[in-house]
Order: structure tokens, then C-alpha cells, then sequence
């Protein structure tokens, strides 16, 4: 005997509903097969979108036990595989307003994605009559992230998202963003990039909710990791978290090899980090920051040869 | 079972989390395990540098791997970053990439071949929960403890390739292993929001406070978690993030290799407790 | 194009609810509209129905055709949910000139390959717009499999002469539907999402517009539209449970059409792909058979060489369609009904291939079968793949109907550039040209009309108020699903890959049937918030509305042509066929056979033969 709690929204009130099928019901079914068969058997009022069951439409994203799955594409037996049990608490994905049951609401995810541009911008060599030249290994780059099918379970799953939305935005829409940057029939990738950033590129919490739970494989938090790479390059250096990420870099490449700490807080902020001056002398108080560190730490053993190899990497990169 | 290994303590556990450091070698001797930590290791780029320059990191990890393969020794961290980090270049090197990598490597005549796998402490002591079990002296008997798995030792799964990340056991066997009592709460497999508390300090506050209530309100004694980025960022602004919600709830942050070696007998100066910023000397 | 975008332009296009549409009426109208119940009427100057590839190209052309124009598209969910984004194969276009080929090659194949009902001029015209296409879409940003040079790949298909499919990878309709998305989102095209079509308004023969519901709140209320574009999509979920197209896919605009009084063209061409999974008939790709795979009956025996000795498993679809239904009718296939099946082996391939170069069918066949391909065969048979019919399309040069105002494009459309048969890689440049030329069309008629009166949008949305009121008021839904899987069932065994008279005469009884249950139904659901069965009980009307006109169309047919295959008439009659079937409803739901001429110019109708 299979359970499936299934949280609810009738426009007005939310509860959960119980339904009870057999375990030859769901044995060898998708969760989408399962949604169906108590719409058709027991209660026709319960409401889901779905449109191609077979994993390229996005339609049916919903919330396993807390985790967002797609439904046409995750097998029951799985699921019960996954968590020793039979009984399941189906829910809409997070993040997203409620309309109905599982159905939520994607117009403000889709003007988020209208916020980056999605659409790519042709180097001006191109035209719309001779079309583009790409190579293959070109194509090859940016096709994964091209896998996207608008499901949201990366957004469902965001820390970040969760916490506050207002200063953020769905991972997929970095994705998209990386994607339109990346292409390099691209004439502008900051077109992409600058809007990201105003977004909330550097606030990803780096999770990984995103890369785990996507059914197409994609990380998100690769293509944002990604982007910050870009706008970095192009000169988008101010701000908190570019220079956060380049201190760690500071450290390793010409520093000492390891995180300074003490550096870390003075780099990153500035002198906008006497703010944090009560933090810091709990930290004096606890033994765990040594104030002399602001005079660089000890080079690890083999840096210089760390160096070298780096200025090689470099060096092969440019060719 | 290994019990030698390559140790890769990662930048923080020399100085902002050193109690980390100190209560894990405490604990490896009655384990049997022998530290060897690896000579000239370098940050791990913390997924910080790796946004800068994917390839210096790549190149950085892969001298790190190399260098523990120089030992003949499987690498094993107790930075749940690093342990993301390390295995992520591996599957990076050994996925094509290597001959490339290697190239850059010579230069400073090393060579990374692929031979030593990398794994965790929390992973270990699952493996072997019989044998932690066998040296348990001080079963921590009603400790009530909020498991708190930290984002990059369950995620992503295909990179850490070690447990279901929405159903993952590993951290309750070993907390059941030292007699002590895992409670659910909501927040145990959410993220503390460390890697972004510069950038997004007001979210990160909130997810931080959630984390601590959830665990507080789950009547947990306190909050044990193999990642010491978690730790500080738990333990360290913990004060900060519950005034900001005026929430009274307060819990002691402890490093897994802590609570071990509570179970283990170690006293509690020695597991360094008293660098624990919300008072932990209470669970010893 | 992105110049253009300003922050003004972009505040302006967010997305929206129907009452945030201007409003726009004369007191008369008002007055009206309130006697009738119904508040300020929206408005808006092109509404287009669906957001598929058609739907968004016809969006964003009408809105670079006349940028002051208030242009909306409706979808029915979130916009990309729909069939485009489930299409493999590839988009046909001739963008290489080198090898010999030709917009007019193009041209033959296409109307070759339907069976000589395709009409010529406007084909020929729709294959100089292909290639075209391509190279837009290229120089939109949709990433293509790429040549040495860096050009858009191609690769053989089906039917035709020369190799122009160009594709990306195996989903080049996923990557069409999300280039036209992305193309739409930049260019500021304003949706309105979850909002379904009731019925197209015409009046004093003119389009008034539409009547929609907001399936979020129930609302039903009408739309006034300069002009109205029906880019629905096709109808084969009239075979609700055998075909390869999503559930939403159920032909609402062509149903529409129909009741507004545009003819349905063609409807009982029906295109049957010959490899569909046997619980529902999710689409296995051509490329099993392409990598080698057998196709085997219940003997073992690799049955193709019955019906295409030198082709065998590699037949055209119409052929190996009908030669897996043969076994299967002659006892030579597995299981029982509708579960029927014959075997698609491919374990001989190795694990290694498939693993590598087909895991997206490995995938397929553990999904719905439980099936590991690498270790036992496939169980398929074939499924409903295309609606070949579709809305009268008047002239092609702008994809208007023969109601002044009301559009159509892509696979609701019925020009007919497929005629009895599609090619494949032909409807993915079908939605994307065809959306084109209707958003032009729409967008210059827009410009040049006036608003309709709206009292029939009125008389419609006050009957459809009352109808929810009805419908929802008790019964029992299992009823709904009864009637919908006995539809299907019916249409399979006797409008399917094998039609007579016998079994068409009774099917055209049994619809009757069906459409009394129907009529009497009533959902248990009056909870007007997002109420999806009450969205499945208007499809359920569309398609019963739709299997009559295409089970009345197949029973005139006396002839075989293309998909459609009579048994008591099996060869392809020119003499007296050589015409599209034009179904037609009067005011009192009759609905009444017609016939149209084909536009035959270049090329003399031949056998087909391949």
C-alpha cells in the first residue's frame, strides 16, 4: 500500500490530502503516471501541469519528500529505493508562488529570464541573410547548457532563492545567460553578463541544490561560477564578491599558497571591514585569527614550482 | 580498512578552525588511522579561486593530488570543500583532461597519474562504524545531536558519488556509532550560506538563524557537522544571526572530530572546545 | 533589434493578466456587454493563440511589422510546453545550392511526398522561405550541428532527394521552441500565460476576436482583436492513447475554427509514425531503425522483407506503419487490443553502442516499458504522429482564413504544404515560416482595421459562463476519462493506419454515441481556481468535434492516398480525389462534406514510388 500526502492549495485554503493506492499501482510507474491515476480514479478536483511525459517539456517539475524531481521522468520504485519507504509528500516547487495544488505561478520567472536577454546578439560579420559561422567545438561548448527545459527544479531547491528572493534570481536564468554569452557567434557577452550581475550573480551561496537536482545534468552553479569568470575578465571587478574570489586567487597564485584570513576580510571589504571589528575580536578573544597574519603567512614548500606551472597553463591557454 | 592516509587539511584548519585540526589528530591515533599531511599542499581553491581561473585551480588541485600520490596514499580531508573541490579536479583529470594538466605539471617535474582516490573523515568513519564503535569509552549517551551534513559533502551526488544526497545516512550511522541520539530537524541538509556571507551577508544571516532554530526547536543538545566552513559559519556569527531575529535559541557548533573524540575519551581542552565561540565545553 | 529595447519598452512588456489589456469601448458596447453580464471588454490589436514555434515567430514578426501594435500571445500552460520542443529529426531548408539542390527539388519531395494533395505554388513558396529560415534562426542564436566550414550540418531524411535537414544534435525542436522563446522574451512579447481558447467570435463575417478563460481564476471573458492567429497546434490526441504528441495538443484552435465556421481541411490525414512505445506511444526515434535495429513479429522473424524486401526495417513510415499494423491484424504480433506490439531488437547492436549512441531510447524504454534495451528488445508499435489537416488556410501570402481577421499557422494550419503526407523535417519549417507570414499578415490587416462590435464575443462568453456553471455541477469525472480513452480506442481500431467503410460507418455511430455521453456529462468540480478537469472537459469536446469531421472526411475519401489507407478502395484515385477534403459546421453543429481543388502547377501527379 502505497501513501501519497500531496500538499494543497484550493485557492483560498491550504491542507494535505491523503491517497492510498495499491502497491500494484505504482510498481513499474512514474510519479507523473501516479498523479494521473488518482486524478482519474479518485479525485478529479487535484490539478498538476504535465504536456509531454517523456522529459523535454519541463511541464511537470513537483517536490518528492522536499526535493524537486521531474514527475514523468522519476520512477516510483526509485523513490522507494531512495528513501526505505512507500509513502511519499508530494509538493509544488518552492520558490514559486502557488496557484493551485502543484501548479505554480512562472510569469515572474520568466521576466527574470527576460531580464538577461536570452536571446543572443550576432557579431555584426553575420548577417541574417548569409547567417553565422560556428565549429563544431564551438556548438559542442554551449549545448549542454542548451539542454534547459524550463522545469525549475534548480529553482526550487536555491538556498539562495529561499532566503530572499528579491536580490537574486532562478539558477537557470544564469544558465541561460551563460549560454547566450558564451556562444561564439556572440558579439556582446556582457549584454548577458551586466544584467546578471545586477541580478545577483555574486550572491549564489554555491549550494550545488542546483547541479544536484537538474534532470538534464546541467549545473547551474557551474554556469554562474562561469559568468563571474566573464564579467571578471571584462572588467566587472567592483564589489564584494569579485573581490572576495580574487583574494583566494591573491593567495594561492602570488601570495603564500594558502587563504589569509586576516587578508581575506581586508580585501574583500576594504576599510569597511572595522564594521566587522566586533567579529574580529571574538576571533582574537577565541584563539582562532593571529592579527600578524596581515603580513602575509609562510609560503608553502613547492610554490615557486606551483607558479611555473600555472604561468605554463596560462601561457597554453592564450594559444 | 586504510588506516594510512594523505592528509589534506585545507587552509582554515591552520588557524580559524585549528580546533578541527587539533581534535582530529587526538582522535586518528585511537583509530588507528595515521595522518601523514601532505608536504606543500596549497588552497583548494575553495570554489572561491575557481571563479577567477578555472584553470590555475585545476592545475593547483591536480599538484595537490599529485603530491599524495608521491606518498602512495588515498588523500582524506576534513573540509567538506575541499573534499568537493579535490574530487571535482580528479574527475576533471581523469576525464580527459590529464594529459593536458600534465604538461603544465612537469614544469615543476610532477606527473598526476590517477592512483589516490580522495575521501572524507565523516566517509571513513561510516565505512568502519563497527570498528569506531569498538573504541568507544564514553558512550554519549542522551546526547541529543542536530546532524548537519553541510552542502558539499552531499552534493552534487554524481561528484561525490558517495550516498543519496536527499536521503543520506552516513552522518547518522556514525553519531549512532558513538552512542549518541541524531534528531531530526528541518534544516539538516540546507546550506549555511558560508561561501556567500560577504556578498549576501543578510540572507546568509537568515539561513544561519533557520539552521540554528530548526535544531533548537528539534530539542537537539547541539549541532555536529564534518565541515568546518559550516562550523564557523554556524558557531562564528551564530550570536549575530539570532540577534538580527531576536531569536533566543543558542546551540553549541561541533566539529564531527570533536564529538569522536568526546566518545573517544580525548578530554576537552585537547579536542580544542574551549575555540568553540558558542560555549561548547557544556556537551563534553 | 535589441537597440530598440529600451527600459520603457521593457516595463511595458511584462507579462500579464487579462484585465490589464487596454480597454477600449464605445457606451453602446458597454452597455451590452453589461446587460450581457460581461464587464469592460480587453482588447488588444493581434491576439495569438499558442506559444509554440509558430506562436511565438508569428508574435515576434507581427510586432517588428508594426511596432505601435498591442500584440499578446496565449498560452494555454507556461509557453514551452508544447509539441515544437518535442520534434528530433530535424528543419528542412536548402541553404547549400552546391550539390544540386533546389527550393523547387524541395518543392517535388514535399509534394511527392504527400501524395500529390499538397498545393504547389504555395509550397513552393513555403521552400524559398525555408532556407531562408535557417539561416535566421542561425543568426538568431538557435546552435546547429555545424560542418567542417562552420555551416549549418544537414543530414538525409525521409523522402528526400538531396540532404537539407539541418539539425542540432538529436532535439533540434527543443532547440527551435527555446530560440523562438528567447527570441520572443528579448523582443518584449507579452504572454498570457494559462489562459485556454473557448471559441473564436465572428460576426457579420469578420473575427472579433476570442473568448478565453484564465484557467488561475476561472474567469471566462472575451478578448476584442483586430486580428486573431491560431497557432494551437495539431489534433492527433484524438487518438488520445496512442500518439506521440504532449496532452495538451488537443487541436482547441482547429476545433474553434471549425465552429466559427472556417472549413477543416484535410482532417482525416493523420500521419502514423511506425515506432511508438506501446503504454501511450511516446515516439521512438527513427534513428533505432536507422542504427540498425530489426523489427520482429511474434515468430522471430524479421517481417520487413515482406513488404519492403530491399529497404526492409528502412521503409518509408507509411510503409512500415502499415506492414507492423498487418502483423499485428494477422496474428503474428504479441499481446492483446490496444496493447499490441511487435519487436524492435536492438541487443544485437552491443552495449557499447547503444549506450553511447542511443541512451536517450534506452531511456525511453525504461521509463515507460521497463525495458533495457541492451538487454531485451522494445515493445512498439506505431502511434499518431501529425495532423497532416488543419484550418482552411485562404492565401498563403498571409495565412489568413476566409474569415476577414482570423490567422493560422504551423501545425493547426492546413495550407496544405504536407498534403496526404508529411516529410519529415518539414514540420519544424513549417511552424517557423508559416509563424512568420501570419504575424506579417496579422500585423498588416491590424493596422489597417478597426475593432470589431464584439456582441457575438459577448453572446459566446455569457453561454460559456453558464456552461461552467452547468458542467461543474456534479457527476462523475471517471465518466470524462471513459469517454476520452473509448475515443481513442475507436478512432485506433477503425480510423487508424487501416480504414473501410464498414468500420467508418461505425465509427461515425459510435462518435454520435459518444458525443450524447459528452453532452450530458458533468464534472465534480466547481472550484473555478485552476480547475483542470473542467480545461479537460473542453478539449474532450474539441476532440470528439474533431474525430467526427475527420471520421466523416475518411468515410467520403474513396480512395488511398498518402497516410489515409482504404481497404475497399487501396489505390490513390486522381480521377476523382484529387481534391482536399473540406469539412464544414453550419450554425446547428452539422457538420457537411465539401471538397476543394489542389493547386497543381509544376509538378504532374506520378505514382509514388521510392
Amino acid at each position: 500500500m502505497a501513501t501519497i500526502i500531496i500538499d494543497r492549495f484550493d485557492g483560498k485554503n491550504r491542507f494535505e490530502q491523503s491517497y492510498k493506492l495499491d502497491a500494484a499501482d505504482v510498481a513499474g510507474k512514474t510519479v507523473l503516471n501516479t498523479l494521473l491515476f488518482i486524478k482519474q480514479t479518485q479525485d478529479p478536483t487535484l490539478n498538476f501541469t504535465a504536456s509531454c511525459r517523456c522529459a523535454i517539456c519541463g511541464a511537470c517539475a513537483v517536490r518528492v519528500n522536499g526535493h524537486a524531481v521531474l514527475a514523468c521522468d522519476t520512477k516510483m520504485d526509485d523513490l522507494i529505493q531512495t528513501y526505505g519507504s512507500d509513502t511519499f509528500r508530494i509538493a509544488p516547487l518552492a520558490n514559486f508562488k502557488v496557484i493551485s495544488d502543484l501548479v505554480v505561478d512562472w510569469e515572474p520567472a520568466m521576466e527574470n529570464l527576460r531580464k538577461i536577454h536570452p536571446g543572443m546578439v550576432a557579431k555584426s560579420e553575420f548577417s541574417m541573410k548569409e547567417g553565422c559561422r560556428q565549429n563544431q567545438k564551438d556548438f559542442d561548448r554551449i549545448i549542454k547548457q542548451w539542454d534547459c527545459i524550463l522545469c525549475g527544479a534548480c529553482a526550487s531547491e536555491c538556498n539562495k532563492l529561499s532566503a530572499d528572493n528579491r536580490d537574486y534570481m532562478e539558477p537557470f536564468v544564469f544558465t541561460h545567460a551563460w549560454r547566450a554569452a558564451n556562444d561564439s557567434r556572440s558579439k556582446d557577452p556582457l549584454l548577458h553578463g551586466k544584467p546578471a550581475v545586477a541580478g545577483g550573480l555574486w550572491n549564489c551561496v554555491h549550494c550545488q541544490e542546483c547541479a544536484n537536482r537538474c534532470p538534464k545534468g546541467i549545473s547551474a552553479a557551474d554556469d554562474i561560477a562561469g559568468l563571474r569568470g566573464m564579467v571578471m575578465a571584462k572588467g566587472m571587478t567592483e564589489g564584494v564578491g569579485p573581490a572576495h574570489a580574487k583574494s583566494f586567487y591573491t593567495d594561492l597564485v602570488e601570495d603564500s599558497g594558502r587563504l589569509n584570513e586576516v587578508r581575506l576580510a581586508l580585501r574583500t571589504e576594504g576599510i569597511s571591514t572595522i564594521a566587522r571589528a566586533g567579529m574580529a575580536v571574538t576571533l582574537l578573544r577565541q584563539g582562532k585569527m593571529n592579527p600578524l597574519e596581515a603580513f602575509g603567512g609562510e609560503t608553502i614548500e613547492g610554490h615557486d614550482a606551483l607558479v611555473k606551472m600555472i604561468q605554463a597553463a596560462h601561457a597554453a591557454e592564450k594559444e | 580498512m586504510q588506516t594510512e592516509f594523505a592528509f589534506f587539511p585545507g587552509c582554515v584548519l591552520t588557524q580559524a578552525a585549528k580546533e578541527s585540526k587539533m581534535a582530529l589528530e587526538a582522535v586518528a591515533p585511537k583509530l588507528g588511522i595515521t595522518l601523514k599531511e601532505i608536504p606543500g599542499w596549497s588552497c583548494c581553491g575553495a570554489s572561491q579561486a575557481q571563479d577567477v581561473d578555472p584553470v590555475a585551480t585545476l592545475v593547483a588541485n591536480a599538484r595537490n593530488l599529485a603530491l599524495a600520490e608521491k606518498m602512495g596514499l588515498p588523500v582524506l580531508t576534513s573540509c567538506s570543500t575541499c573534499l568537493l573541490m579535490l574530487r571535482r579536479a580528479k574527475a576533471e583529470l581523469d576525464g580527459g583532461k590529464k594529459d593536458r594538466i600534465n604538461t603544465f605539471l612537469a614544469k615543476g617535474n610532477m606527473s598526476y597519474a590517477g592512483t589516490s582516490e580522495v575521501t572524507s573523515l565523516l566517509w571513513v568513519l561510516a565505512q568502519n562504524a563497527q570498528m569506531l564503535k569498538s573504541k568507544v569509552v564514553r558512550p554519549l549517551a542522551g546526547l541529543k545531536v542536530a546532524a548537519f551534513y553541510g552542502c558539499h559533502s552531499l552534493r552534487p551526488e554524481h561528484a561525490l558519488g558517495f550516498e543519496s544526497a536527499v536521503n543520506p545516512s552516513s552522518f547518522e550511522t556514525v553519531v549512532a556509532a558513538l552512542g549518541a541520539q541524531t534528531v531530526p530537524f528541518t534544516k539538516r541538509l540546507d546550506c549555511c550560506g558560508f561561501h556567500a556571507v560577504y556578498p549576501a551577508e543578510k540572507s546568509v544571516m537568515r539561513m544561519t538563524g533557520q539552521i540554528v532554530d530548526s535544531a533548537a526547536a528539534s530539542g537537539a543538545t547541539c549541532l555536529v557537522t564534518p565541515c568546518p566552513l559550516c562550523q564557523m559559519q554556524l558557531d562564528i556569527y551564530q550570536e549575530a544571526a539570532q540577534d538580527i531575529s531576536s531569536s533566543k535559541a543558542r546551540m553549541p557548533v561541533l566539529h564531527l572530530s570533536q564529538l569522536v573524540g568526546l566518545a573517544l575519551g580525548v578530554p576537552a581542552k585537547a579536542l580544542g572546545l574551549d575555540y568553540n565561540v558558542v560555549d561548547a565545553t557544556k556537551v563534553a | 533589434m535589441t537597440q530598440q529595447f529600451t527600459r520603457r519598452k521593457f516595463l511595458q512588456s511584462a507579462c500579464i493578466t487579462i484585465s490589464a489589456l487596454t480597454v477600449n469601448m464605445s457606451g453602446i458596447e458597454k452597455a451590452l456587454a453589461a446587460a450581457a453580464g460581461v464587464g469592460p471588454m480587453a482588447t488588444c490589436d493581434v491576439l495569438i493563440i499558442g506559444s509554440g514555434g509558430a506562436g511565438l515567430r508569428a508574435a515576434v514578426a507581427a510586432m517588428k511589422k508594426n511596432p505601435k501594435l498591442n500584440v499578446v500571445v496565449v498560452s494555454k500552460c507556461m509557453p514551452s510546453r508544447s509539441a515544437t520542443c518535442m520534434a528530433e529529426g530535424g528543419i528542412n531548408g536548402v541553404t547549400d545550392f552546391s550539390k544540386g539542390d533546389s527550393y523547387e527539388l524541395h518543392c517535388f519531395d514535399t509534394v511527392k511526398g504527400g501524395d500529390y494533395l499538397v498545393d504547389q505554388d504555395s509550397t513552393l513558396k513555403f521552400c524559398e522561405q525555408a532556407g531562408p529560415a535557417i539561416l535566421e534562426l542561425d543568426y538568431l542564436g538557435m546552435p546547429f550541428s555545424r560542418t567542417a566550414e562552420g555551416k549549418v550540418k544537414a543530414r538525409p531524411f525521409g523522402g528526400a532527394s538531396k540532404v537539407r535537414c539541418n539539425y542540432s544534435a538529436d532535439k533540434t525542436g527543443h532547440i527551435v521552441a527555446h530560440t523562438c522563446l528567447d527570441d520572443a522574451l528579448s523582443n518584449g512579447v507579452k504572454f498570457l500565460m494559462d489562459h485556454e481558447l473557448l471559441d473564436v467570435a465572428v460576426d457579420n463575417g469578420r473575427c472579433e476576436g476570442a473568448v478565453l478563460r484564465n484557467i488561475r481564476t476561472g474567469e471566462i471573458a472575451p478578448v476584442r482583436a483586430k486580428a486573431v492567429v491560431l497557432a494551437t497546434g495539431g489534433y492527433t490526441r484524438i487518438f488520445w492513447n496512442r500518439t506521440s504528441t504532449p496532452y495538451i495538443a488537443t487541436g482547441d484552435g482547429v476545433a474553434a475554427a471549425l465552429r466559427a465556421g472556417v472549413p477543416f481541411k484535410d482532417p482525416e490525414m493523420v500521419q502514423f509514425h511506425p515506432t511508438g512505445v506501446v503504454h501511450g506511444g511516446v515516439l521512438i526515434t527513427e534513428a533505432a531503425r536507422g542504427e540498425g535495429g530489426y523489427l520482429l513479429n511474434n515468430k522471430g522473424e524479421r517481417f520487413m522483407k515482406a513488404y519492403a524486401p530491399s529497404k526492409m526495417e528502412l521503409g518509408p513510415r507509411d510503409i512500415v506503419a502499415r506492414a507492423i499494423e498487418t502483423e499485428i491484424r494477422e496474428g503474428r504480433g504479441y499481446g492483446q487490443g490496444l496493447e499490441s506490439y511487435v519487436l524492435l531488437d536492438l541487443r544485437h547492436l552491443g552495449r557499447d553502442k547503444i549506450v553511447n549512441d542511443l541512451p536517450q531510447i534506452r531511456h525511453v524504454g525504461k521509463l515507460f516499458e521497463n525495458i533495457d534495451l541492451v538487454d531485451q528488445p522494445m515493445v512498439i508499435r506505431p502511434t499518431a504522429h501529425y495532423s497532416m489537416g488543419g484550418i482552411e488556410v485562404n492565401r498563403f501570402d498571409d495565412m489568413s482564413t476566409v474569415v476577414p481577421g482570423l490567422f493560422t499557422a504551423g501545425e493547426a494550419s492546413c495550407v496544405s504544404i504536407h498534403g496526404a503526407n508529411r516529410l519529415g523535417g518539414n514540420s519544424l519549417a513549417d511552424a517557423v515560416v508559416t509563424g512568420k507570414i501570419a504575424g506579417d499578415g496579422a500585423a498588416t490587416f491590424a493596422s489597417q482595421a478597426d475593432f470589431a462590435a464584439g456582441k457575438r464575443l459577448v453572446d459566446i462568453t455569457a453561454r460559456w459562463q453558464s456552461r461552467f456553471r452547468d458542467a461543474t455541477n456534479g457527476g462523475d469525472a471517471k465518466q470524462l476519462y471513459a469517454i476520452r480513452e473509448e475515443m481513442g480506442a475507436q478512432l485506433w481500431d477503425n480510423m487508424g493506419i487501416f480504414r473501410t467503410q464498414a468500420k467508418l460507418d461505425a465509427l461515425t455511430g459510435t462518435l454520435a454515441d459518444l458525443r450524447s455521453r459528452y453532452e450530458a456529462l458533468r464534472v465534480p468540480n466547481a472550484n473555478p481556481v485552476y480547475n483542470t478537469v473542467f480545461t479537460e472537459y473542453v478539449e474532450l469536446g474539441n476532440m470528439l468535434q474533431l474525430a467526427q469531421a475527420a471520421c466523416l472526411a475518411a468515410s467520403e475519401r474513396k480512395e488511398s492516398r498518402g497516410a489515409h489507407t482504404r481497404e475497399d478502395f487501396p489505390k490513390r484515385d486522381d480521377a476523382n480525389f484529387l481534391k482536399h477534403s473540406m469539412v464544414t459546421m453550419d450554425d446547428s453543429g452539422k457538420m457537411r462534406m465539401g471538397w476543394k481543388d489542389v493547386e497543381i502547377t509544376k509538378f504532374k501527379p506520378e505514382e509514388r514510388k521510392y
